[in-house]
């Protein structure tokens, strides 16, 4: 039951800082995560994605800055914030003495919203076995067990931190039905850290992007799609170097032809490259793992010369 | 409705579902009146957000392939419908400036590309 | 490098600051056992004050030593680390190294222990120094040959270890008492068992390498399973509190009891021995010992002494009660555990709530174990009889209540003990466990000063006077570390006010309630009330639960 007049922002962060003795997580962040949509967060290894994620459940305090969940502090207010979240962690830590039945009538107790028909529904479709000690569950059943206590109560805010790494394709094709099932019931929202771009590619609304703690890129996938392209270019004479196009993120080629992923209005970028006398030989849409790494490679790891 | 997405052509999405609702329909796989999968039901069985198809629809809809009743769900338009008519020719003549700038790459003589036109749409 | 050496350096690099701590403790002893007048001291003080840290560090040398004890001991698998069993070594040099390290260290450490320590301390008799060190080396060969094997049956291995373990020390120890065999049997009996544990060490690791061990189950199991709401989804929980109450006793909370019953299965049968112990050293021996012989014979000494372990046990198991399910010292709370809707106060007093649980069955336990060994121990009669002198001896009002404060005060007082090590469970920190360390270690000082106060008449009086200070100052301290605390509870919130309002009267009509009947029951003057108060100070922790709830607010949100 969604509460009516409830805010159109889940999400709010302003200014969260966070350091970790001498290195910054998480830097200036400012975040603001819409009712009903899917936010996806891309970043490497040690960008600060679990640690926002963190801050989002209340799992660390705020040094600077303040986070609002349903317009809530949740480290204040824990109960109240928690109860209309659900969470799937990315390493697996659910309690490996209990069974997936005692897991479930645990679970149960804390989430009044709880279904217990859809939560066997979700129990059989999944293949996991009640008495099953979660210890003994593979992997992906592992993950099966927690998607399983984290969707029977129908949360308003599902968090996923990398719910897909290691996992094979069938689970990872369960948490994404998943999260689209959630997504097309009114006003229930979806955040979610990833390193498969494809997959964030087909659910996310919104994509933001973190890097060594800040956020270089927040925008919808949609604006990203159409913003970005990928243009071949021909130069009449061979360059070592890529010529410095406004616009353009990173450059691969030698020679004659050069290829960049261009970020901006196309007509501008278009007459960029015709003032620095080139000619566009192709040109594509990019894919988000093709924005990623345009945008996160470093700007000295540019094409080989020569 | 049998969609196939890829990710090959770095196509978005709902682009994907437009042209191959077109194609299903102007191969008759899609009759006129036909209803359309529920918005949910094809997110769910695609594996993509919502919002997606939902854009898909609108996009099917301004071009004048389908046709929304509000409560009962998205129906393939009959084919003759006027006022979709001048959208369609103009998506044509975006598609045919796209096939004209690749044949000239290609260097392929606009002779030949009507020949090709021809024997596809015989095969069709 | 050699295999040998590869296998000692694993050991010593694993446990760099643990073997450390013990080697520098060792160096300690000796220092002060070859300097001091060790000698001229009690004997019964020389056991107390170095008894426990030794046992600790002996407790500690056999854990880590049978390199494989952090498996789980309860499944079928072998508990040798896995990535051992691919080196490419046969199994006998793979087994015989980590054997061969652990018999030398262990038997070095008693070995230093009985020479060095308890010969220049005026304990030397031959059978004290090569005895315990085969017994202790025995008990370590069987522990890795059963922590090392791989068993058919789930549960099997904790079944046998008990049994197999005692057996092996006790049962050459019978026959010498029992049988009067000749003493260089004994030793050969122990002896014997090192190639046999060995066997068994290299025949389970062989069998774990290939992966041949059968797979059974217990007979009936599915059926118990099915009974049990294991399987199906049972009746739903009451509350959120329910239902954590419900994780923390299946987590932890049985395991108090469980120690309680294993420890007197263990020693009830050996208290004749005991009482036989104290009436032949407790005229020599403490100075409290004489007076304690006169009110009650040795049998009830000896079975009141053993009823003191649980209470020290109890820290030790509130320890692990309070300490929360996570990976290591950077995920000290898991982050299922933390995002449960549910507030840091109620995951503290389910914690409160766990230890009274597992307190008052450990107590039925020690209860059951009791009554069992007067129906079967034999000694009843006389244990009745002469419970009946003493109470001749004293007016009953008195006596009853007495007997009844005894009784309830130590489960109230087990209860204590484990909710007040709760907080150093939850922190997992260096700095925790060395505070935790100098306290227990400034414990042991006190006992031992007091020991040195008996011995010493001539500094009663001046102690005497000092004791009201000494109250005075206890009680100031406690009611600003009390204040303190309140005060920062109720600074984040974390416990509403109604209930820190009750906790105060709580402590405030325990205090008092405690005080007004033991000034009721012992004798008047001025020194023995500052005893009074500041044994109660000391004894009825305040600072140490509201720390807690600091603690688990601390982990909750980093």
């Amino acid at each position: 039951m969604i509460a009516t007049g409830s805010s159109p922002i889940v999400i709010d962060m302003q200014g969260v800082t966070r350091r970790f003795g001498a290195t910054i997580a998480l830097n200036n962040i400012c975040l603001s995560v819409p009712r009903g949509c899917v936010f996806g967060l891309v970043g490497v290894n040690g960008s600060g994605k679990t640690t926002l994620i963190k801050h989002v459940l209340g799992l660390l305090r705020t040094e600077t800055g303040s986070v609002r969940v349903f317009e809530r502090d949740p480290v204040a207010d824990p109960v109240n914030v928690l109860s209309r979240i659900g969470y799937l962690s990315e390493e697996n830590d659910l309690p490996a003495w209990m069974t997936v039945a005692e897991l479930i009538r645990y679970t149960r107790a804390f989430y009044p919203g709880w279904r217990d028909d859809y939560a066997e529904e979700l129990r059989q479709s999944f293949g996991l076995e009640a008495g099953a000690r979660i210890g003994t569950l593979s992997k992906g059943q592992q993950a099966r067990a927690g998607l399983l206590v984290a969707l029977a109560y129908r949360p308003e805010l599902l968090v996923l931190d990398e719910p897909s790494s290691g996992l094979d394709p069938l689970v990872r094709r369960d948490i994404l039905g998943a999260i689209v099932r959630i997504i097309a019931d009114e006003g229930r929202t979806v955040l979610f850290s990833s390193h498969l771009l494809d997959e964030m590619e087909r659910v996310a609304d919104y994509v933001a992007m973190i890097d060594k703690g800040r956020i270089v890129l927040s925008a919808a996938m949609n604006d990203i799609q159409a913003s970005h392209r990928r243009l071949t270019l021909r130069f009449e004479q061979a360059r070592s170097q890529p010529p410095a196009l406004a616009g353009a993120l990173a450059w691969e080629g030698a020679g004659h032809e050069w290829t960049a992923v261009c970020h901006g209005p196309i007509d501008e970028v278009r007459a960029a490259v015709s003032a620095s006398g080139a000619r566009i030989v192709e040109e594509h849409g990019v894919g988000l793992d093709a924005v990623f790494v345009a945008r996160m490679s470093r700007p000295s790891a540019m094409a080989q010369a020569e | 409705m049998q969609i196939h997405l890829t990710h090959q052509d770095r196509v978005p999405t709902y682009l994907q579902i437009v042209n191959q609702v077109k194609y299903l329909v102007a191969s008759g796989r899609l009759k006129a009146g036909e209803e359309l999968p529920p918005i949910r039901a094809l997110a769910e069985q695609l594996v993509i957000n919502p919002n997606t198809v939902a854009r898909a629809y609108r996009e099917l809809e301004t071009a004048g392939v389908v046709a929304k009743r509000s409560t009962t769900g998205t129906y393939v338009s009959d084919a003759g419908s006027p006022l979709a008519r001048r959208e369609r020719l103009k998506l044509l003549t975006e598609r045919i400036d796209a096939l004209l700038v690749e044949a000239r790459q290609l260097n392929v003589g606009t002779d030949e590309i009507i020949d090709l036109l021809r024997q596809r749409d015989k095969s069709l | 490098m050699f295999p040998s050496l590869a296998f000692g350096w694993m050991i010593w690099t694993r446990h760099r600051l643990g073997l450390s701590l013990c080697a520098g403790y060792w160096l300690l002893m000796l220092i002060l056992t070859n300097t001091l007048p060790v000698a001229s001291f009690s004997p019964a003080i020389l056991p107390f004050v170095f008894g426990m840290p030794c046992a600790a560090v002996f407790g500690y040398l056999v854990g880590i030593l049978s390199i494989g004890l952090d498996a789980r001991l309860e499944s079928r698998e072998s508990g040798f680390p896995a990535r051992l069993r691919t080196l490419p070594l046969r199994t006998w040099s793979l087994v015989g190294w980590p054997m061969l390290w652990g018999i030398s260290l262990l038997a070095l450490a008693w070995l230093t222990l009985s020479c060095g320590v308890l010969r220049p301390a005026g304990i030397d008799h031959a059978v004290l120094i090569w005895l315990p060190a085969l017994m202790f080396v025995v008990i370590l060969a069987w522990l890795q040959a059963l922590v090392w094997s791989p068993f058919p049956l789930p549960g099997l291995r904790l079944f046998i270890v008990g049994p197999l373990i005692g057996a092996s020390v006790i049962v050459p120890q019978l026959l010498l008492e029992k049988f009067g065999i000749d003493e260089a049997l004994v030793y050969g009996l122990l002896a014997i068992q090192l190639p046999a544990a060995y066997l068994t060490a290299a025949f389970g690791v062989s069998r774990a390498r290939r992966g041949d061990v059968p797979h059974w189950e217990w007979p009936g199991w599915p059926t118990w399973l099915r009974w049990t709401s294991a399987v199906t989804v049972g009746r739903p929980f009451v509350s959120p509190a329910r239902a954590q109450l419900w994780f923390e006793w299946r987590r932890c909370g049985f395991g108090f009891p469980l120690l309680t019953a294993g420890y007197f299965l263990l020693c009830l049968p050996m208290i004749p021995w005991f009482a036989q112990a104290y009436e032949l050293v407790g005229p020599s021996g403490s100075p409290i010992l004489p007076p304690l012989l006169q009110e009650i014979d040795g049998l009830w000494l000896a079975l009141v002494g053993l009823l003191w372990w649980p209470l020290l046990m109890a820290s030790a198991c509130g320890l692990e009660i309070g300490r929360l399910p996570g990976r290591d010292r950077t995920r000290p709370l898991s982050s299922f555990l933390a995002t449960r809707p549910i507030s840091t106060a109620m995951l503290v007093r389910v914690k409160f709530e766990t230890a009274a649980l597992s307190t008052l069955a450990s107590w039925g336990v020690l209860l059951l174990a009791v009554l069992l060994w007067f129906a079967l121990g034999g000694k009843a009669a006389e244990m009745m009889a002469s419970f009946d002198v003493l109470r001749q001896r004293h007016p009953p009002g008195p006596f009853w209540i007495g007997l009844a404060l005894l009784i309830a005060g130590s489960i109230v007082l087990t209860w204590l003990r484990m909710v007040e090590s709760l907080w150093l469970g939850m922190i997992r920190r260096g700095w925790a466990t060395l505070g935790a360390l100098l306290g227990f270690g400034s414990f042991i000082a006190l006992i031992g000063f007091g020991h040195w106060l008996a011995k010493s008449p001539e500094y009663w009086q001046t102690f005497a006077d000092l004791l009201p200070w000494l109250a005075a100052l206890a009680v100031a301290l406690k009611g600003l570390a009390a204040g303190w605390s309140l005060r920062i509870l109720r600074r984040r919130d974390l416990v509403p006010s109604s209930a820190l309002r009750w906790a105060i009267l709580i402590w405030i009509a325990l205090a008092g309630g405690l005080f007004g009947v033991l000034y009721w029951l012992l004798p008047r003057n001025m020194a023995a009330l500052s005893t009074l108060v500041l044994g109660i100070v000391l004894l009825l922790p305040f600072t140490r639960l509201a720390f807690a709830f600091l603690a688990l607010d601390w982990n909750r949100h980093r």
